[in-house]
């Protein structure tokens, strides 16, 4: 029989993002809500009701491809559920809802000309998200190893989620200036790094309880 | 990538513009940057005043999120084959839009290709 302490269920909103711990399926959901505000470029036809259903399950699948399932926590603590969770782990899975109020971030999703380009970036401050039809397609990223190619909107997303503290590791100046493998840098690959402020989140949830990336897929 | 960094920022008349702008707090449109599409570089400056940051750099096929939209203007035949030399020129409009314009250079003169604003924070 399952320990029940193990069955623990918690949820927590915060600013950026909304975290729900399944003990008993040892999983951590970090769910985002996003308000979608439409646009298209001049000359572009405005969004179709099944275009945006499909631009959101499109986006979703790329932020899901880069981040769900690869984060593997590790619980450490005095509490019941920590005890519990010995030698036990969590994988932490990621979501993003759209939704019409209560939304994290506003997202300005840009219709534009196949094959044209549109910067995408997050807006931190106002907690803006900008991306377009094209962020969906891996890009060959300025230093990144020829053919790995990155997804943009997994990029964004990072920065989201705050993987890179607010900045990008492709500055000069930046710690990580080297990694350019990373996704929050010009490549593809999670770091542990990446899940300090989600960690740093759960383990503000249980008394005790601390989380910690042990590993990532 | 070559990059050149323009010493003849001017930082005092820079530090001067960014207090006008600061004291005018208002946020231009896309729509008012786009009248001055083909404007020449020294237009521009006589305009806004110095930027407060500029860089030159040969233009390259691959480009972060900041630049990709100055692939909307070469294809990448012509970027690969042929040197597009930009300048890339920054003012602060207030202490909450920023102002990047791109300048091409043909012939001797450098021309306004694109132009975005953003937030200070902004990240790409």
């Amino acid at each position: 029989m399952a320990d029940p302490d193990l069955k623990l269920k918690a949820s927590k909103k915060t600013k950026l993002m909304n975290l729900e711990i399944d003990g008993a399926k040892q999983k951590v959901t970090v769910r985002q809500l996003w308000k979608y505000n439409w646009t298209a470029v001049s000359g572009v036809p405005a969004w179709t009701s099944k275009q945006k259903t499909t631009f959101h399950k499109k986006i979703e699948k790329a932020i899901r491809k880069s981040w769900s399932g690869k984060f593997i926590l590790q619980v450490t603590g005095k509490s019941k559920f920590a005890k519990a969770m010995s030698g036990k782990t969590l994988t932490v899975i990621f979501d993003v809802d759209p939704v019409s109020s209560g939304a994290h971030y506003t997202v300005n999703a840009k219709k534009i000309k196949p094959g044209d380009w549109s910067g995408s970036s997050v807006e931190p401050s106002s907690q803006v998200i900008n991306i377009d039809t094209e962020d969906m397609n891996p890009e060959q990223k300025p230093d990144a190893p020829k053919g790995m190619k990155q997804t943009v909107a997994a990029h964004e997303f990072g920065h989201a989620i705050k993987a890179a503290n607010w900045t990008d590791e492709y500055w000069a100046s930046h710690k990580f200036t080297k990694d350019v493998k990373s996704i929050m840098h010009s490549g593809t690959k999670l770091r542990k790094r990446h899940a300090d402020h989600v960690v740093s989140e759960l383990s503000k949830m249980i008394p005790d309880t601390t989380f910690k990336v042990k590993s990532i897929k | 990538m070559r990059w050149i960094l323009v010493p003849a920022v001017l930082l005092l008349a820079g530090c001067a513009f960014a207090e006008q702008s600061s004291a005018n707090k208002g946020n231009i449109t896309m729509e008012e940057i786009e009248k001055h599409r083909g404007e020449t570089y020294s237009d521009a400056v006589a305009r806004l005043g110095a930027p407060r940051e500029e860089v030159e750099f040969e233009l390259e096929w691959e480009q972060r999120e900041f630049r990709i939209e100055l692939r909307n203007f070469f294809d990448r035949e012509t970027i690969e084959n042929e040197v597009q030399n930009i300048r890339e020129s920054t003012w602060a409009l207030s202490d909450r839009q920023n102002l990047t314009i791109w300048f091409h250079q043909k012939d001797a003169s450098w021309q306004h290709l694109l132009a975005k604003t953003w937030v200070p924070g902004q990240l790409f």
